[in-house]
């Protein structure tokens, strides 16, 4: 029995998308060595113990990449509504429990400490949201043209994006926004109602401005508009900023070298977000504009193919699915790298699989996993 | 079920995400082409300014000597103690910040070597706007408060002696207004971009001042880079300053030294200290050897601070020590002017050396009578003695056949009435003329203005330096040098330079060198000032200034020695001083007995001018 089992796994393996398991291992390497980079200080100063720890979340991941890419991703989405609600407790869990289980960090309560690490349950929530607006939207493919259908999915997305919001956390609720477009898109609602429904969310967004935005958000967004408005907010909001513009663009063409980044060396890039929020301004500035586009174009070989698994396959929840991990990526991957340039403002959404940080990485692996499952399966359905 | 129109539909529309998908990855690639190549350099060039700071290093500065390498102003360590903060981060922690670890150690230290602290603000707001730089917290150590600190707390981490150059003038208040001294340099341009500068001396007067670009060597400097805390993290690159270059003068110390004494103890029956000035000229070259004037004062008190008191005290003295008397106390020249005045008679014709007139102690001119200084005349007096006894009753007469253009000319041509060509500022002198007075005074030129003139009065106005000059082109026999104050490099250069030569006859300007031997020598009125085994020449002058009811004298002197072998010219002036011949004259005499080593002999000579 097991040896049979063994022999199934062992075949399902074998149909990996070895481009895009070649593209995760580049990205987790790349992200031990840079975090190594961002938190070193020189030759004559021990490294803390960053990338050692990514690196166990990177080896831990690709097990549950491996974990998830073996489970069959239908019969997982069968359990939906169980996994909805196991999310939507967590993070009820996560706003309410005392300060010493769920620390209020810069003013915000989104971690578990778990004394030998710490989770962020909003990242797992993200990719069950996922699996459960992609389920319910295949279930739905007869009303797919309706509006109610959409009105409905908003009905999934709203509950946990509202927990989310109060963390307080507005990168994480944005990125649940374009997931659903790309889903409802994909899965067949009328554009026209998509359309309308951001047009609604766009005129909504003003008062979400003066009602639902905390000082600090606000600050973000003026400075992300306007970074050097006064010295203020040159040495308060916008000094993150700038200091990021200034070392990706010193890196010129080839960039300064690795561990050579001038900015991070001094403490221009503050020390508590190098190696997360900020660790593709370390990237950039030590390998240039070269490195900076291979990068990205490695993010893209990712996507590419997490797309191509919903272009290949027949199974409109493989393909609900990969168009709403791909949108999670793809918003991860952009506003991250452009909050650095001041493309975004400043939000605290990682760069997948290269910020230092195990909830992030173990999302990602389930996530691709998922869209591997579909992917080694790709013959039976 | 689904169908396949809509899996085919699907996967249209899973297509076109990926458009959107790639579109967004473009826009991302265009962006970061943007940042680092476009705006590269920008970026780069923030990346510099922010994170590295100039740091300037004064060069030491170049000294002054004598013509015979007598140091006059040098450098002199002047010990401070400076705290590092940046090594007192380390021991900074949460509970004791930074701020309190330097003030605790300010405290210790204070009390420990009985020195008044910087006050914490003082600290706090350098540790806010400079804290990868020294703090001076103290300066001017003396001896035993440097070793007590040697002694207890060498070992202290973030303190340490600094050593800072303080300009020393070594000769007290002698040469002060030649030397002139030096002061912190006004923040330039380039200063303001540079971190931290350690003050820069820069010379506010004098030679420091006028061969300060020589002195002054070059700055050096060092590159640091800043972390964002503004600590500095190691040198990136050093240029070692440029020491100055050193200035020889033509100056003798020893005779200035015996010309500042002779001037304070000249014989006066006015108040003290005595304003007036000495210089002696080389006459084969116009090297300046001495260049006194009096009252000075101690540049010392520039360098090593003064109070605002003792500056206030300064400035309003009446006796104005700033002024270089020498160069800028332009005054009537009195009977000195007479040998140019003779020169030019015999030049003329006017006179010869066996004209003579007729000195009752005045002359009518016009609606005047203008006095001789001998109240009861002279008598029948000839040429030479008209100079040895200084008749003015002689050059009225004869100077008024001359005329004041003539006069004028010939003075001209010894440099009266205009620069020496002394690279220090100074005063140019003046020489009046009848359309110099119509256009600036509208009155018409008279036969008496004619006549004071030709005493040296009137608006006829000349410094020490000039006379010194001139008195030398009339000893070398007719050559006009500018005044020489470096030492020359090589003996081409210390020929001297020369501005202008005399278009008068040999034979004349020996006869009127002939007559001031005679002043000196032969019982004039220059007796004070000869010197036992030299034949000196010289002239008295006793000019008159002032309004009628508060009248002061200048007492002149000019002489050249040795007769027989010109070599040195002096002139030597007394604001308020009694007669050129009892006040100026004494004077010269020891200035030229120290010059030539012998005594002076003060007996003898007569009355008079």
């Amino acid at each position: 029995m097991i040896e049979q089992r063994l022999k199934e796994s062992w075949k399902l393996l074998r149909a990996l998308d070895w481009w895009m398991v070649g593209a995760m291992v580049m990205l987790g390497v790349l992200s031990v060595a840079f975090v190594f980079s961002a938190t070193y200080r020189g030759a004559d100063v021990p490294v803390p113990p960053f990338y050692l720890q990514q690196a166990v979340w990177f080896a831990a991941g690709l097990g549950v990449f491996a974990a998830v890419t073996l489970v069959d991703y239908r019969k997982l989405a069968k359990w939906s509504p169980v996994l909805y609600a196991a999310a939507l407790l967590l993070l009820l869990f996560v706003l309410l429990a005392p300060n010493n289980i769920v620390p209020r960090v810069n003013g915000a309560k989104s971690w578990i400490d778990l004394r030998v690490f710490r989770l962020q349950p909003s990242e797992f929530a993200k990719i069950i949201y996922v699996i459960c607006v992609a389920y319910f939207f295949v279930a739905s493919a007869q009303r797919m043209s309706s509006g109610w259908t959409i009105l409905k999915g908003l009905l999934i997305l709203a509950p946990m994006a509202a927990l989310i919001v109060v963390q307080p956390d507005m990168g994480m609720t944005a990125a649940l926004v374009p997931a659903f477009f790309a889903m409802a898109f994909v899965a067949g609602s009328r554009a026209r109602f998509l359309v309308v429904l951001l047009v609604v969310g766009l005129a909504v967004s003003p008062l979400l401005w003066s009602y639902g935005l905390k000082e600090y958000q606000k600050r973000r967004l003026t400075v992300f508009l306007n970074p050097e408005r006064d010295v203020e907010t040159m040495m308060g909001a916008g000094w993150n900023l700038r200091q990021s513009k200034i070392a990706v663009g010193s890196g010129g063409l080839f960039g300064e070298g690795y561990l050579q980044s001038s900015q991070k060396l001094l403490g221009y890039l503050p020390r508590g977000v190098v190696h997360n929020d900020f660790i593709f301004s370390v990237f950039a500035g030590e390998r240039g504009f070269v490195g900076s586009a291979l990068l990205v174009g490695l993010y893209g070989l990712l996507l590419w193919r997490a797309l191509r698994i919903g272009v290949r396959l027949r199974d409109t929840l493989a393909r609900v699915m990969a168009a709403g991990v791909a949108a999670l990526l793809f918003f991860n991957v952009f506003v991250n790298i452009g909050m650095t340039i001041g493309l975004m403002p400043i939000t605290g959404l990682p760069l997948p699989l290269m910020s230092y940080g195990g909830s992030s990485m173990l999302s990602t692996m389930i996530a691709l996993g998922l869209l591997q499952s579909a992917y080694v399966r790709r013959q039976l359905y | 079920m689904t169908n396949d129109i809509e899996i085919a539909e699907g996967i249209r529309r899973m297509r076109r995400l990926a458009v959107v998908v790639a579109c967004g990855l473009l826009l991302l690639v265009a962006a970061l082409f943007r940042v680092q190549i476009v705006n590269g350099a920008f970026y780069d060039q923030r990346l510099r300014s922010q994170s590295l700071r100039s740091i300037k290093l004064p060069a030491p500065r170049g000294r002054i000597f004598d013509r015979n390498h007598v140091l006059l102003a040098d450098n002199s360590p002047n010990y401070g103690i400076a705290l590092y903060f940046q090594e007192m981060r380390r021991e900074a922690t949460r509970s004791r910040p930074l701020a309190q670890v330097a003030l605790d150690t300010v405290s210790t230290l204070s009390a420990s070597l009985q020195l008044p602290p910087p006050t914490p603000a003082a600290i706090r707001n350098h540790l806010n706007q400079k804290p990868a730089v020294p703090l001076i917290a103290w300066n001017q150590l003396p001896p035993e408060k440097i070793a007590a600190f040697a002694e207890r707390h060498s070992t202290r981490r973030g303190v340490e002696l600094n050593v800072s150059a303080v300009r020393e003038y070594s000769r007290g208040t002698s040469l002060a207004h030649l030397l002139g001294y030096v002061g912190r340099k006004q923040d330039d341009e380039e200063d303001e971009r540079a971190y931290y500068i350690q003050p820069e001396m820069v010379g506010k007067s004098g030679v420091e001042k006028v061969f300060d670009d020589s002195l002054r060597g070059e700055t050096g400097g060092r590159i640091v880079p800043l972390d964002a805390l503004g600590f500095a993290e190691g040198a990136i690159s050093e240029i070692a300053p440029v020491a100055g270059r050193d200035v020889v003068l033509t100056i003798d110390a020893r005779w200035q030294a015996a010309a500042e004494s002779a001037l304070a103890n000249a014989p006066l029956s006015t108040h003290r200290p005595v304003r007036g000035s000495a210089v002696v000229v080389d006459v084969t070259n116009g090297e300046v050897l001495v260049l006194a004037s009096s009252p000075s004062y101690d540049p010392n008190l520039f360098s090593r601070g003064m109070t605002q008191q003792q500056y206030n005290a300064l400035v309003s003295d009446e006796g104005k020590p700033f002024l270089n008397r020498s160069l800028q106390s332009a005054q009537p020249p009195g009977s000195i002017f007479k040998p140019f005045v003779m020169l030019a008679m015999l030049e003329a014709g006017v006179i010869t050396p066996q004209s003579h007139s007729q000195c009752r102690g005045g002359l009518h001119i016009g609606q005047q009578y203008m006095r001789c200084h001998a109240t009861n005349g002279h008598g029948r007096i000839g040429t030479s003695d008209a100079m040895k006894f200084s008749c003015d009753v002689f050059f009225y007469e004869h100077g008024m056949k001359l005329g004041v253009l003539p006069i004028k000319q010939m003075a001209e041509q010894f440099g009266c009435g205009s620069p020496t060509g002394a690279p220090l500022a100074e005063r140019r002198g003046f020489l009046p003329d009848p359309d110099w007075l119509w256009q600036r005074q509208g009155m018409r030129w008279t036969d008496g203005r004619t006549a004071n003139v030709a005493i040296g009065q009137g608006e006829v106005l000349t410094t020490p330096l000039q006379m010194a000059l001139a008195t030398a082109a009339l000893a070398n026999g007719g050559t006009l040098f500018e005044p020489q104050f470096i030492r020359a490099e090589s003996p081409d250069t210390a020929r001297g330079r020369t501005r202008g030569s005399l278009a008068a006859r040999r034979e004349n300007i020996e006869f009127v060198k002939r007559t001031m031997v005679e002043v000196v020598e032969g019982g004039g009125t220059g007796g004070r000032a000869r010197v036992t085994g030299v034949r000196v020449a010289g002239k008295t002058g006793t000019a008159e200034v002032g309004p009628p009811d508060a009248r002061r004298h200048i007492a002149w002197f000019i002489a050249f020695a040795p007769y027989e072998n010109p070599k040195y010219a002096v002139a030597v002036m007394v604001e308020d001083g009694d007669h050129g011949g009892t006040t100026a004259a004494p004077v010269a005499g020891k200035i030229l007995s120290a010059i030539f080593g012998r005594q002076q002999n003060e007996t003898g000579g007569s009355d008079g001018d």
